[in-house]
């Protein structure tokens, strides 16, 4: 195993510890919370369906932000793309409220990607054209996509039924089915999840095998080898921008087709934000972004328990651990001299 | 790979170390209640207050044990409350119009599990739904700024633009018509979405410029943002009406009243009716007959409101009675 991923395993273990250490300085007993959360994310076949459901956005917002760091561009912007592509995915579920499913969920995914991979080009457009900085533009583009999906949602396709800042229901076609019992219990864990295992795969070839893989990854790394090569540095950004984008589009599926069959307001829960930290974990690596999401699915489901079985803290420790965990990562040059002194 | 399973191991020993250290929990025979509050949180001072108020007033008094979440986004209302059902807590409380699809999704799949929802009507074999007449204490309380205003305007501040809203929107700007016909009634909200009920900097900003219009009363109905408005308030040395829970001591002497929606009342008597084992399923609706709907007076504005004291009893009397019909939102737009 190449050394990083021990790297990775010790943040891991120095994320928990510090947390756990921190509730016990709250009162709390760490193993009993540690108990807790894992018996929560893993109990029972629902609680890990949650658990799933939870990871299911997550791989994806990874995934978006992985593709943009291969090419060298810090997507913080999959956020707003995911807002948009959970917009478009209702309002074609909406305006196409018939379509059987072979035609309705194709039409609705290849929709989900466009929006979100072309609120996504945009900043890459941005950044090749004109020199703004793609961290810039896409945090900005975020809030411009909040209020575009705040029309949309409450002005245009508003649920006449209900007072919640929701769209009203996509047509039957549109809604993507449950996992299996014997997988996810009764919880809203779908099929989703098989798509983005998918993309994980499909991404792993490309960046490996492909020319497409080579040039975005070139121009990531090497941008002045590349434009001596006469790879167009402008076009891969755009490019990258509008792949990452799309991933981010395709996010919205689990929680607007597979959970609530409308688009709520606010309805990723920061998801974009954390696939920052589930691909900076998992090292842009296939396995590691699914190693990633799982683990941070399962904080979430575990820390709901929290809220239940302890009496010092709340869910929000599992935000601790996560960010902890991301730091201990990000410190990671540093764990890695000591790593070595150790192992010398 | 040695020192690293050293490390994991010793993780491991030290977890489970603590674990074994671990006192027993204690198995207890009281009555279990699950209350999962709406994004507000038990600190709004308001609406998720009252909830826990009387959620809190029950567990003092009949001995329950209460175990409380509150909730950061909607996607959390399902696993709280399903959390809750699956401990075998035989009464969950989901409070506020936004759990109301969790409650359809969860309740039937726990039939022996007791669901009551505040503001959101669920048919389910299980469920009590508790509704408040909101429209009734709206115009009370209209009916108060009317008389009390000067300059013959007063204004309302509404959180999130919905039906609930307007509902208190239409009930107070009609109590404000029939005491003073000449009254102008300024309308603003805080937002569309749920943020708007916890940015009380926005809601300082709407009340400032309604004063600064002629306005001297603001009745709110947003939730943590019309904290902003008694800010205002106190600073514009001008009057304030609050909403939900008794407000009348955050600014003294500036808030005029509060019209109560005691869903401390309902939360606490759905309560005893489970401990009774008398939980009764179906909507029930809490007006001003049965003081689920009320206007507070305290010793914060006892002598302020005491020459109006009598002609709003007397309105209230006639409300009780229907001779006096306040307009209802919800009957006049079919919503909800």
């Amino acid at each position: 195993m190449p050394k990083h991923i021990y790297v990775t395993i010790v943040s891991l273990f120095i994320g928990l510890a510090l947390s756990l250490t921190l509730a016990t300085i709250l009162g709390e007993n760490p193993g009993h919370v540690f108990l807790v959360l894992v018996r929560g994310a893993f109990g029972s076949a629902t609680d890990v369906g949650y658990s799933l459901f939870y990871a299911t956005p997550l791989l994806l917002s990874g995934l978006s932000v992985a593709w943009a760091l291969q090419a060298g561009l810090f997507n913080i912007g999959a956020d707003g793309q995911m807002t948009l592509g959970g917009v478009a995915l209702a309002a074609i579920g909406i305006l196409a409220h018939d379509l059987p499913m072979l035609v309705a969920l194709p039409l609705a995914l290849t929709l989900a990607f466009l929006v979100g991979g072309g609120w996504g080009a945009l900043a890459g457009w941005m950044k090749a054209r004109r020199g703004c900085h793609e961290v810039l533009t896409t945090i900005l583009l975020n809030f411009i996509a909040y209020g575009l999906a705040s029309f949309f949602i409450l002005r245009v396709f508003k649920n006449p039924e209900s007072q919640g800042p929701e769209t009203a229901v996509v047509g039957g076609g549109f809604q993507i089915g449950a996992l299996p019992q014997w997988i996810g219990g009764t919880s809203p864990a779908n099929w989703t999840l098989a798509l983005a295992l998918c993309l994980i795969v499909i991404y792993g070839f490309i960046m490996g095998r492909t020319s497409l893989g080579y040039f975005q990854r070139l121009a990531g790394e090497a941008p002045q080898v590349a434009a001596r090569a006469g790879v167009n540095i402008g076009r891969q950004t755009i490019l990258a921008m509008f792949i990452s984008g799309g991933l981010a589009g395709l996010a919205a599926a689990s929680p607007v087709l597979g959970f609530a069959f409308k688009a709520r307001e606010g309805f990723t829960s920061g998801v974009g934000f954390i696939g920052i930290a589930v691909a900076l974990l998992g090292r842009k690596s296939p396995l590691g972004i699914v190693f990633a999401a799982l683990l941070f699915g399962a904080l979430t489901k575990g820390a709901l328990e929290l809220d239940m079985d302890t009496r010092f803290v709340s869910r929000d420790l599992a935000t601790v651990i996560q960010a902890l965990i991301v730091l201990a990562v990000a410190s990671q040059v540093g764990l890695h001299n000591l790593w070595r002194k150790v192992t010398s | 790979m040695n020192k690293l399973s050293k490390i994991v191991i010793l993780t491991l020993l030290w977890s489970t170390a603590c674990t074994k250290s671990a006192p027993q929990a204690q198995e207890s025979h009281k009555l279990k209640v699950g209350l999962v509050l709406d994004k507000g949180g038990k600190d709004d001072k308001s609406f998720n207050s009252g909830a826990f108020r009387g959620a809190t007033k029950a567990a003092d008094e009949l001995g329950i044990e209460l175990k409380m979440v509150e909730s950061p986004d909607d996607a959390a209302f399902e696993p709280a409350l399903r959390s809750f059902a699956e401990r075998g807590y035989p009464l969950v409380l989901a409070i506020g119009f936004a759990q109301v699809d969790a409650v359809k999704k969860v309740a039937p799949q726990f039939p022996a599990t007791h669901f009551a929802i505040v503001d959101g009507v669920v048919e389910s074999p299980n469920v009590s739904t508790l509704m408040f007449a909101e429209h009734e204490g709206s115009y009370l309380v209209g009916y108060l700024a009317g008389l009390m205003s000067k300059s013959a305007k007063v204004g309302f501040i509404g959180g999130m633009d919905i039906a609930l809203i307007r509902r208190f929107e239409m009930g107070f700007g009609a109590g404000v018509k029939a005491a003073n016909p000449k009254a102008e009634v300024d309308v603003n909200y805080v937002g569309v979405n749920s943020t708007a009920w916890v940015n009380p900097g926005r809601g300082k900003e709407l009340a400032l410029s309604q004063y600064s219009r002629g306005v001297d009363i603001i009745f709110h109905a947003a939730g943590a943002s019309g904290l902003g408005v008694f800010d205002a308030a106190a600073e514009r040395q001008a009057y304030a009406i609050g909403v939900d829970s008794n407000q009348n001591g955050l600014k003294p002497g500036r808030v005029a009243t509060s019209m109560l929606k005691r869903v401390d009342i309902a939360v606490y008597d759905v309560i005893k009716e489970q401990a009774a084992g008398k939980f009764t399923p179906g909507t029930r609706s809490f007006g001003l007959k049965d003081n689920g709907i009320d206007y507070a007076v305290d010793e914060n504005n006892e002598k302020l409101i005491a020459p109006y004291k009598v002609k709003l009893d007397e309105i209230r009397k006639k409300i009780i009675a229907g001779e006096i019909k306040v307009p209802d939102f919800y009957t006049l737009k079919k919503m909800n």
